[in-house]
C-alpha cells in the first residue's frame, strides 16, 4: 500500500515536471556495455523513471536521447541485465553505462538461439525451451543427451528399446509424435549446422546453451527435417577484452553393479533342476550334436548311458543346486563402474580478438568387466575483428573415441534354452575355469579331443582375456565464419563447415578363443585336414565414414524508426553435401599378433563339409561397398517486427529441396512457412500493475515437413552379386508408388508467459495442436501382390496412409518459495500430450491376431493404443474363461482364430500422456542442494509371464510358482498351468493369453531421477588467482519411488535385464 | 552495392542447383530402365528366382519324407506339421505359406520385367538381349503359376475346368489391382500362352543354367501336358527336347566319398543332364536340414543300383537324401534329361509303343547301375511296363518335387491309384485317392485382404 502511494506520487511528480519544462531539452548520447565483458549491449531501453521509453541502444550499444532539462535520471534496462538508474546532467555527451549481467546474480539470460539468429525471449513469439549452463552442469554425464533427460519440458527419451546389457541410445521425442514410420526424432543443430553423428563426440563442458524449438515458427526456420522439433546446441565462445581465464573441471563417477535379481525371467537352480529331471523323463531333449542341451541334462544322459554312477550324478546335482548364476556372474563378470572426466579450457580476448580453447579426456570403465570407453576431445575457436566491420570466426574440433566391448553379460548364459541357466559355475575350487553350454551339444564338444579335434569347450571366464573387440571413432569438425557489417541495415555473413567422421571396428580372436577353436573344428574335414588353420583370427572393418560440406550465406539487419518500429530481417541460402560410406569386413586367418601376418588365400566359393553337420563356406568379406549421398539446398527468410515492444509479429518462409525426396525435380521442393504474433500485455497502460508486472500472449501457426528416405515413386532395384551365379543381379526393393506425397506437419501454438512481482512466480502455459497430414506408412498387403514383409528381400509398399493429430499442453512454473539468506526454488514442468488418428487408408485386416500384431492405426483412436483379447480369469480346469458371441465357450482354437476385431479390449496407449518434473533447489550461502523428481502416467506396458510350455524350451519366469495347479487355484492366480503336451489348443491358449489384457500393466510411476549437492565459492577479490571454486556431489538413476504395477517392474524399460545402475558423481571446478 | 551482393549470393547458390540435386542418394539403388536392369532382376537367382520353389507343402504331404514321430508334436512351423498329418481344418493356424509368398514374389518380379521391357524399343543390336529378357520373364511367370496350381487348385479336369477354381492371375505389376480367382481353364490358358510366346523369344540353350531356354520351355510343357494327361502332346514336347539334349550322366563315373553329404552336388556345373537349375529349401520340419527318406521308399532300390549309395546315407536312425544335383545344394526342382526320358517312356507305353518305352527306360538305367549288373527290362505286357516305368519314376525322381504331382494325376485317372497311409500316435491316417485334402487351402493372410474364395477341404 505504501509502495503504491509513493509510486503514484512519483508518477504525478514526473508528469508535472515534464509538462512545465517541456520546452527546454538537451541532447544526451552514450554507450551501454556489459559490466564484465565490456562488450556493447544492444536493445537496452532508455527511459525516464516510470515513464516512456525514449530510445533503445543499437548493436554497438549506442543511444541518443533528447531530454528535458528537468529530468536528471535515466533508467537503462535490458532483459539480460539488472536495470541501472543513472544520474545525468546537462552536457553529458558520452555517457558510458556499465550494466551488470543478471546471470552472475540471478539467472542466466534467456537469449534464445535458433541456430540462425539470437533473440531475447521477450521478443519471441514461438515456443522455445531453454537449457541454461547450470542445468547442463547440474548432473555430470559423459553424453550431453543424458543431461537433458528430465530437464526440457515435453522432451522425452524413450529407452524402451533397451533389452540388452549395453544400453542403447534413447529415442528422442518432442511433444509426442508427428510421424508414424518416418523419422520421428528432433533435428539436432550444433553450432549452426545439422549434426547427425549422435552427440557422444561433444564434451558437455563446452556447451554454452541449448535451445529447443518446439513449434512451427521455430521449426520452419530449419525446414523439411524439422517437423519433429529442433534442438539447437551452441558451444562456449570467448569474448573480447577479457583477461585470460582458465577453467579446470574434474569428475569422478562410481556406478553400482547391476541388479541381476531384477529380471523376472529367471528361476533358481533347485527348481530348474527339477524341471530338467522331468523334461528328461519326458524325452523332451533332442540328442543331436548340433543342438545344445542343458548342462545338467547332459549328466542325466551320461547317467542313463551308465557312464557315471548314481552317486556321481547326485554329487553333481547337489553342487548345481547350491549355485546361483547371478551371484557367480556378479563376482566374475561385473564390477563397480568407474568413470573419470577431466577438462581444461582457456578463454580470453584482447582488443579485436577473442578465443576459447579446451581439451578433455574421458575414461569410463563399465560395470561389465572388459568394457571401456575412452574419449579425447580438443578444440580451438576464435573471433578476429578486422577493422570495425569485418569479423572472422574460425574454429576446429577434434574428437577421438575408443570403445572396447569384451564384456560377457549374464544374459548370454542361456545355453540350450531361452532363459539364463541358473546353475552355472565359472570357476572351480582350484581356480580352473569351468565350461558351460554354448552353440553345440556339450556332450559332443566334450568328445572333440577324442575325435582328434581341438578342445571345443566354451569357458566364459577364459574368454574375457582371449577376445578383443574394439571400435574407434574419429571426428574432425572445422568451421569458418565471415561477417561484414555494411551498416545496421545490412550485415553479410558466410558460414562454412567441414565434417569428417571415420568409424572402424576390429576383432581379434586369440587362437585359444572359442570363436577360433569352434571355426577350426567346424571346418576340420573327415581326413582331419584343417581347412582353417589353427591360429588367431582377425576381423577388420565394417568401416563407416561420413563427410559433409555445408555452406550458408545470409544477409541480415535491423531497422528502427523513432524507437517505435523495430524490424529485423534475415535472408539466406544454404547448401549441404553429405556422403556416407560403408566398407565390408575382412577376415584374416592364422593371424600372428607379433608379426602381423595372416592368411586370406582360401577357396571361398567351395562348400566344405562342416562338423557336426551340414556344409558351409569359409567366412569372408561380402566385397560390396556402400556409398550414400545426401544433398540439401535451402532458401530461407525470417522477418520480425515489433511496435513499441508491445506488439510483435514474426514470419518465416523456407524452401527446401533434396536429392532424397524422390526423382522428379518438381517433387523435390518443399515450401515451409510460419507466422507468429505476440502481445506484451503487461506493457499496456491499462494493465500495468504490481502483481503481474509481466504478461505476454503469443501465437504461431505454420507448416513444416518430415523426410522419409525410404520412399520412392518409381520401382527401385538394388544391385549386388548373386551368390549362386556370381553374376551381377538386382533385387527389387520397392515397386514404387506414383501417387506418393510428402509428409506435412501443421502446428498451432498458443502461449502465455507471466511473471509476478520480483519474479517470485514465473512461467508459461502453452497449448499446441499438430496436424500431420499424408503420413507415410507401410500398407498392409495381400501376399498375392508379391509385397510380403517376411520374405527376403523385404519389399514394403509405402503409401500416404494416415493423418495424425497431436495436441497437448506444456506448463512450466518457476517459483521462488523462500527468498533471503536461505533460498528455496521450485521448477514444475507438466506436459500433457494426446494423439489421434484422424484419417487412415489401407487394406482392412479381418483377423484379430494379425490386428494385434501389426497394430494398424484406428481412426478416432490414439496411434499408440493397444488392443488385446479380453481376460476373464481362469476356469476350474486352469484354462482361460472365454466368451464368443456372448456365450461361454471352450473352443479356444476357433476363438483365437476367429475373434471379431470389434470385440477386442482397448487397453490404452503405450506412451506416457502425462509427464511432470519437479526440481527443487535449496541454497544457503555457498551451498546448494537439488532433487529432480519425474512423474509419468497415462500409459501401459506389457509384462511377461510363464508360458504353459516354457519348460520345454527353457523359457523360465518366476510366475512358475504362481501357476494354476488344481481346481480352486483360479481364485488367486491368473498364470496358466503347465501344458501336458504341445497341442493346437495349448498353442491357441498360450498365444491368446500373451495377447490378452492380463499382461498389460499401467505404467504410472514416480521416479527420483537425481539428487545433487554443491558448494560454490566466488572470490570477491577479482584480482586474486582463484576466481571461483565449485565442488559437487550427485547421484543419478536412483530409482522409482512409487509405481502402479505390483511386479516391481520399471515401466520405462520393460524388456531390459536390469535398470541402469545407480551412479554417484564427485566433481570439482576451478576457475583461474 | 547492395543489389550486387544480393545477386552474387543468389546466383552462387542457384547456379549449381540443377545437377546438385540429381545425385543418387544410394549409389547401388537404381530405377530400372535399361535392358540390362531387367535382365539383372531376373538374374536374382539365389535370393528369388531360382530357389525356394513353391513345392514345400506338396513334398510334406506326399509320401517321400519321414518325420520322427516322437518329435512331431513339437515341430514348427505348425502348418508344415499339419500338412504332414493331412489335417482337415485350419491347416495354417494363422501362419503364412512360403509357397504362396515366394511364388507370387517371383510373379511380381516377372510382371515388373514384362511391363518394363515393353517400354523399351530395342535396336537390332539389342534385339537378342531384349527377347531373352521378355521370354525369360514369361517363362518364370508360367512356371510359378504352374507350381502354385499344383498346390492350391484341383487337378485339371477337362470337362469342368471352366468352373474349377484357378489362381488369382496377376499379369501386371500394379499392386493396387484387386484380382479374384480365375477358373482353372484360364490359369492353364495363361500358362500355355506365356510359354508359346516365350518359346519364340528364348535361345535354344541358355548361357547359364539359371536362365530359361527353349529346352526349358519344352521340358515344362512336357511336365504340364503330363499333368493334364494329354500324353501325345507331352510325348511330342519331351521328344523335341530330347532331340536337342539327351546326354545322361553315367553314375559309374561319379566319385564316391562315404563321408560326403553331397555326392552329386559338386558335379552340378558339369552335369550334362541339367536343363534348368531351380531348387528349393528343405522344409523346417525336417529338423536336420536334409530330407529323411521314407524307409519304404528306400526299399525300392535294389543292390547294384548306384542311386542307392549316391542318393542316400545313414544318419542317426534315418536315411537321408544326399543326391541333389542343383547349383545351390538344395533339392533340384528344375528340369533335367532324366525326367524327359521318363515322360517320354511313360507316354510311349501309354500309346502302346512298349519297345520305344523300354528303350528310354533302359538307356536311363544303363547310366544308373553298376557295370556288372543286368539292368535291362524287357516285357510285352503293357501293364507290367507301365508299372516298371512308374516305379522307375519314383526311384529316379525322388525329391524332385514331382511325387505330389504324380499322386494327384494318377489318382485322378484311377488307373494306377495310390492310397497314402501314415501313423501318428498309433493311429493310422489313410488318405484315399482324390481326397479333397489333395488341394491346400489358400493362406489365411491372403484371404484376409484379397477376399479370395477358399478351397473346400
Amino acid at each position: 500500500m505504501k509502495i503504491k502511494l509513493v509510486f503514484i506520487l512519483f508518477l504525478f511528480n514526473s508528469v508535472v515536471t515534464t509538462s512545465l519544462f517541456a520546452q527546454q531539452t538537451v541532447k544526451i548520447n552514450g554507450r551501454v556495455v556489459d559490466g564484465i565483458a565490456a562488450k556493447p549491449v544492444g536493445g537496452v531501453s532508455v527511459q525516464i523513471p516510470g515513464g516512456m521509453v525514449l530510445a533503445r541502444t543499437d548493436s554497438l550499444g549506442q543511444f541518443q536521447v533528447l531530454l528535458s532539462t528537468a529530468i536528471n535520471t535515466l533508467v537503462f534496462s535490458h532483459v539480460g541485465y539488472r536495470p541501472d538508474t543513472i544520474a545525468v546532467k546537462q552536457g553529458d555527451h558520452h555517457l558510458l553505462i556499465k550494466l551488470n549481467s543478471r546471470s552472475t546474480i540471478l539467472e542466466e539470460v534467456e537469449v534464445l538461439n535458433t541456430g540462425y539468429y539470437q533473440i531475447p525471449k521477450e521478443r519471441a513469439t514461438g515456443s522455445f525451451g531453454f537449457v541454461s549452463k547450470e542445468d547442463i552442469a547440474r548432473v555430470p554425464a559423459t553424453n550431453i543427451l543424458d543431461r537433458l533427460d528430465g530437464i526440457v519440458n515435453s522432451l522425452t527419451m524413450d529407452r524402451s528399446n533397451t533389452n540388452g546389457e549395453r544400453a542403447a541410445d534413447p529415442k528422442l521425442r518432442l511433444r509426442g509424435l508427428s510421424s508414424i514410420q518416418s523419422n520421428s526424432e528432433p533435428l539436432i543443430i550444433l553450432d549452426g549446422f545439422p549434426y547427425e553423428q549422435g552427440l557422444a563426440t561433444i564434451n558437455p563442458s563446452d556447451i554454452a546453451s541449448i535451445t529447443v524449438l518446439k513449434d512451427a515458427a521455430a521449426a520452419s526456420i530449419w525446414g523439411a527435417r524439422a517437423g519433429n522439433g529442433v534442438i539447437v546446441i551452441s558451444t562456449k565462445k570467448g569474448t573480447t577484452n577479457q583477461p585470460t581465464r582458465i577453467q579446470y573441471a574434474s569428475v569422478f563417477q562410481l556406478q553400482d553393479k547391476p541388479d541381476l535379481y531384477y529380471a523376472p525371467n529367471y528361476l533358481p537352480a533347485a527348481t530348474v533342476l527339477d524341471i530338467e529331471d522331468e523334461m528328461f523323463a519326458r524325452s523332451n531333449y533332442l540328442e543331436r550334436n548340433q543342438t545344445p542341451i542343458p548342462l545338467y541334462t547332459e549328466w542325466l544322459i551320461k547317467h542313463r548311458d551308465k557312464k557315471i554312477s548314481d552317486q556321481e550324478l547326485m554329487n553333481f546335482r547337489d553342487q548345481l543346486a547350491a549355485t546361483d548364476t547371478r551371484e557367480e556372474s556378479l563376482s566374475y563378470f561385473y564390477q563397480k563402474g568407474f568413470n573419470q572426466h577431466q577438462d581444461i579450457a582457456f578463454t580470453g580476448g584482447g582488443k579485436g580478438y577473442a578465443f576459447r580453447s579446451s581439451a578433455s579426456y574421458d575414461k569410463n570403465r563399465s560395470f561389465l568387466k572388459g568394457d571401456t570407453y575412452t574419449r579425447w576431445n580438443a578444440n580451438m575457436q576464435g573471433t578476429i575483428h578486422w577493422g570495425g566491420k569485418f569479423k572472422i570466426m574460425p574454429s576446429i574440433w577434434y574428437t577421438q573415441q575408443f570403445n572396447v566391448q569384451n564384456g560377457i553379460g549374464f544374459t548370454s548364459f542361456t545355453g540350450g534354452g531361452n532363459s539364463v541357466v541358473p546353475y552355472y559355475r565359472f570357476q572351480d575350487g582350484n581356480g580352473q575355469s569351468l565350461p558351460i553350454v554354448k552353440g553345440l551339444r556339450y556332450g559332443y564338444q566334450e568328445s572333440a579331443p577324442g575325435l582328434g579335434l581341438l578342445d571345443w569347450m566354451y569357458r566364459p571366464l577364459d574368454e574375457l582375456k582371449l577376445n578383443d573387440n574394439r571400435s574407434s571413432d574419429q571426428e574432425l569438425r572445422m568451421q569458418m565464419g565471415l561477417s561484414y557489417e555494411f551498416s545496421k541495415l545490412i550485415r553479410w555473413e558466410v558460414f562454412y563447415q567441414y565434417l569428417n567422421n571415420l568409424n572402424g571396428q576390429s576383432a581379434l580372436y586369440d587362437k585359444d578363443s572359442y570363436y577360433a577353436r569352434d571355426l577350426v573344428n567346424k571346418f576340420t574335414q573327415a581326413d582331419m585336414t584343417k581347412v582353417i588353420p589353427y591360429g588367431a583370427i582377425r576381423r577388420e572393418g565394417g568401416r563407416t565414414g561420413a563427410r559433409s560440406h555445408s555452406i550458408r550465406t545470409q544477409l541480415s539487419g535491423e531497422w528502427n524508426h523513432r524507437n517505435q518500429h523495430q524490424l529485423n530481417y534475415l535472408l539466406g541460402a544454404e547448401l549441404l553435401d553429405r556422403i556416407t560410406t560403408t566398407s565390408p569386413f575382412a577376415w584374416s586367418y592364422g593371424y600372428d599378433r607379433d608379426l602381423l601376418t595372416g592368411r586370406v588365400n582360401f577357396d571361398y566359393t567351395k562348400r566344405y563339409t562342416t562338423r557336426p553337420t551340414g556344409t558351409a563356406l569359409i567366412p569372408a568379406a561380402s566385397g560390396s561397398y556402400g556409398l550414400n549421398t545426401y544433398r540439401f539446398l535451402s532458401y530461407y527468410s525470417n522477418l520480425a517486427y515489433s511496435y513499441r515492444d508491445k506488439y510483435l509479429a514474426t514470419a518465416s518462409l523456407r524452401w527446401d529441396a533434396s536429392n532424397i525426396y524422390g526423382v522428379k525435380t518438381n517433387q523435390k521442393g518443399v515450401p515451409l512457412w510460419s507466422i507468429g504474433l505476440g502481445w506484451q500485455m503487461a506493457q499496456e497502460s491499462f494493465f500495468q500493475n504490481d502483481i503481474i508486472p509481466s504478461l505476454k500472449l503469443r501465437a504461431t501457426y505454420g507448416s513444416s515437413g518430415n523426410t522419409n528416405p525410404n520412399v520412392s515413386t518409381f520401382p527401385i532395384i538394388s544391385y549386388m552379386i548373386d551368390d549362386l551365379t556370381n553374376n551381377t543381379a538386382a533385387v527389387l526393393t520397392s515397386v514404387g508408388n506414383p501417387s506418393l506425397q510428402w509428409e506435412r506437419v501443421n502446428t498451432l501454438n498458443l502461449g502465455i508467459d507471466f511473471g509476478t512481482r520480483n519474479n517470485r512466480l514465473t512461467g508459461s502455459l502453452e497449448y499446441y495442436l499438430k496436424k500431420g497430414n499424408n503420413l507415410i506408412g507401410a500398407d498392409l498387403m495381400d501376399p498375392t501382390t508379391g509385397i510380403i514383409d517376411n520374405v527376403y528381400p523385404t519389399i514394403v509398399n509405402r503409401i500416404n496412409y494416415a493423418n495424425l493429430q497431436t495436441k497437448g499442453w506444456d506448463i512450466t512454473v518457476n517459483s521462488k518459495n523462500i527468498v533471503g539468506a536461505f533460498n528455496w526454488d521450485t521448477r514444475l514442468q507438466l506436459a500433457k500430450v494426446n494423439n489421434k488418428v484422424t484419417h487412415y487408408n489401407t487394406n482392412d485386416i479381418t483377423s484379430a491376431t494379425i490386428f494385434i500384431d501389426s497394430r494398424p492405426p484406428v481412426v478416432g483412436q490414439s496411434l499408440d493404443v493397444i488392443y488385446a483379447f479380453p481376460w476373464h480369469g481362469l476356469n476350474n480346469e486352469g484354462k482361460p474363461v472365454i466368451y464368443q458371441n456372448g456365450e461361454l465357450t471352450t473352443d479356444y482354437i476357433n476363438y483365437y482364430n476367429d475373434y471379431p476385431i470389434e470385440e477386442l479390449t482397448k487397453i490404452g496407449g503405450r506412451i506416457p500422456t502425462l509427464t511432470a518434473g519437479m526440481l527443487n533447489t535449496f541454497r544457503w550461502k555457498h551451498w546448494s542442494v537439488s532433487a529432480n523428481i519425474v512423474w509419468k502416467s497415462g500409459y501401459y506396458f506389457q509384462r511377461t509371464t510363464m508360458d504353459p510350455g516354457g519348460e520345454t524350451t527353457g523359457a523360465y519366469h518366476k510366475d512358475y510358482y504362481r501357476r494354476w495347479q488344481k481346481a480352486g487355484d483360479e481364485a488367486f492366480t491368473d498364470v496358466l498351468p503347465k501344458a501336458p503336451a504341445n497341442s493346437p489348443e495349448i498353442r491357441a491358449i498360450g498365444s491368446m493369453t500373451t495377447n490378452s489384457s492380463l499382461l498389460w500393466e499401467r505404467g504410472d510411476h514416480l521416479r527420483l531421477r537425481d539428487i545433487t549437492l554443491s558448494y560454490h565459492w566466488i572470490n570477491k577479490n577479482r584480482a586474486a588467482v582463484v576466481k571461483s571454486l565449485n565442488f559437487g556431489w550427485s547421484m543419478a538413476n536412483i530409482g522409482i519411488l512409487w509405481r502402479r504395477n505390483k511386479y516391481g517392474l520399471d515401466p520405462d524399460i520393460p524388456r531390459a535385464p536390469y535398470p541402469n545402475p545407480r551412479i554417484t558423481s564427485f566433481s570439482m571446478n576451478i576457475e583461474l | 552495392m547492395k543489389t550486387l551482393l544480393y545477386a552474387a549470393v543468389l546466383i552462387l547458390v542457384s547456379s549449381c542447383s540443377g545437377s546438385f540435386l540429381e545425385v543418387k542418394t544410394d549409389q547401388s539403388l537404381v530405377i530400372p530402365y535399361r535392358i540390362e536392369d531387367y535382365q539383372a532382376i531376373l538374374d536374382d537367382a539365389f535370393r528369388t528366382m531360382n530357389t525356394k520353389a513353391s513345392i514345400v507343402l506338396g513334398t510334406i504331404a506326399a509320401d517321400e519324407i519321414q518325420v520322427d514321430e516322437e518329435q512331431l508334436a513339437n515341430l514348427t512351423p505348425v502348418h508344415q506339421r499339419n500338412a504332414y498329418l493331412w489335417k482337415k481344418e485350419d491347416l495354417f493356424e494363422g501362419e503364412q505359406s512360403d509357397d504362396w509368398n515366394f511364388g507370387y514374389r517371383r510373379i511380381l518380379y516377372a510382371n515388373q520385367v514384362i511391363e518394363g521391357i515393353q517400354k523399351i524399343k530395342p535396336d537390332n543390336a539389342q534385339l537378342d538381349a531384349w527377347s531373352n529378357v521378355r521370354g525369360s520373364a514369361l517363362f518364370f511367370r508360367a512356371f510359378n503359376y504352374y507350381q502354385l496350381a499344383q498346390l492350391f487348385c484341383e487337378v485339371y479336369d477337362e470337362k469342368n475346368a471352366k468352373t474349377q477354381l484357378g489362381l488369382p492371375l496377376r499379369t501386371e505389376p500394379d499392386i493396387s489391382l484387386k484380382i479374384p480367382r480365375s477358373t482353372l481353364q484360364q490359369t492353364y490358358d495363361l500358362i500355355l500362352k506365356d510359354l508359346n510366346e516365350a518359346e519364340e523369344l528364348l535361345p535354344i540353350e541358355p548361357t547359364i543354367k539359371q536362365r530359361p531356354s527353349r529346352l526349358a520351355v519344352s521340358a515344362l510343357r512336357a511336365r504340364i501336358y503330363l499333368q493334364l494327361r494329354k500324353y501325345d502332346l507331352a510325348l511330342a514336347e519331351a521328344n523335341r527336347a530330347l532331340s536337342r539334349k539327351s546326354t545322361l550322366l553315367d553314375f559309374n563315373t561319379v566319385p564316391f566319398d562315404p563321408n560326403s553329404f553331397a555326392t552329386l552336388q559338386p558335379l552340378a556345373t558339369v552335369n550334362p543332364e541339367i536343363i534348368f537349375d531351380f531348387s528349393g529349401s528343405i522344409p523346417e520340419i525336417q529338423r536336420i536340414g536334409l530330407y529323411c527318406v521314407n524307409q519304404k521308399y528306400f526299399a525300392n532300390y535294389r543292390d547294384g543300383d548306384l542311386r542307392k549309395k549316391l542318393f542316400f546315407k545313414d544318419f542317426n536312425s534315418f536315411k537321408i537324401f544326399i543326391g541333389s544335383t542343383s547349383f545351390s545344394g538344395g533339392p533340384l526342382y528344375g528340369f533335367a534329361v532324366d525326367e524327359l526320358q521318363l515322360i517320354a517312356a511313360e507316354c510311349e507305353a501309354r500309346a502302346g509303343n512298349l519297345n520305344k518305352a523300354l528303350d528310354r527306360i533302359n538307356t536311363l538305367r544303363k547310366n544308373r547301375f553298376e557295370k556288372h549288373v543286368d539292368y535291362e527290362l524287357h516285357s510285352s505286357d503293357k501293364k507290367v511296363v507301365m508299372q516298371w516305368i512308374l516305379e522307375e519314376r519314383q526311384r529316379e525322381l525322388v525329391f524332385r518335387g514331382l511325387r505330389w504331382e504324380d499322386l494327384r494325376r494318377l489318382n485322378k485317372e484311377m488307373e494306377y491309384p495310390i492310397t497314402l497311409g501314415k501313423t501318428f500316435n498309433s493311429e493310422l491316417i489313410r488318405i484315399e485317392p482324390n481326397d479333397p485334402r489333395y488341394v491346400f487351402p489358400i493362406p489365411p493372410n491372403a484371404i484376409a485382404i484379397g477376399g479370395y474364395e477358399q478351397n473346400s477341404r
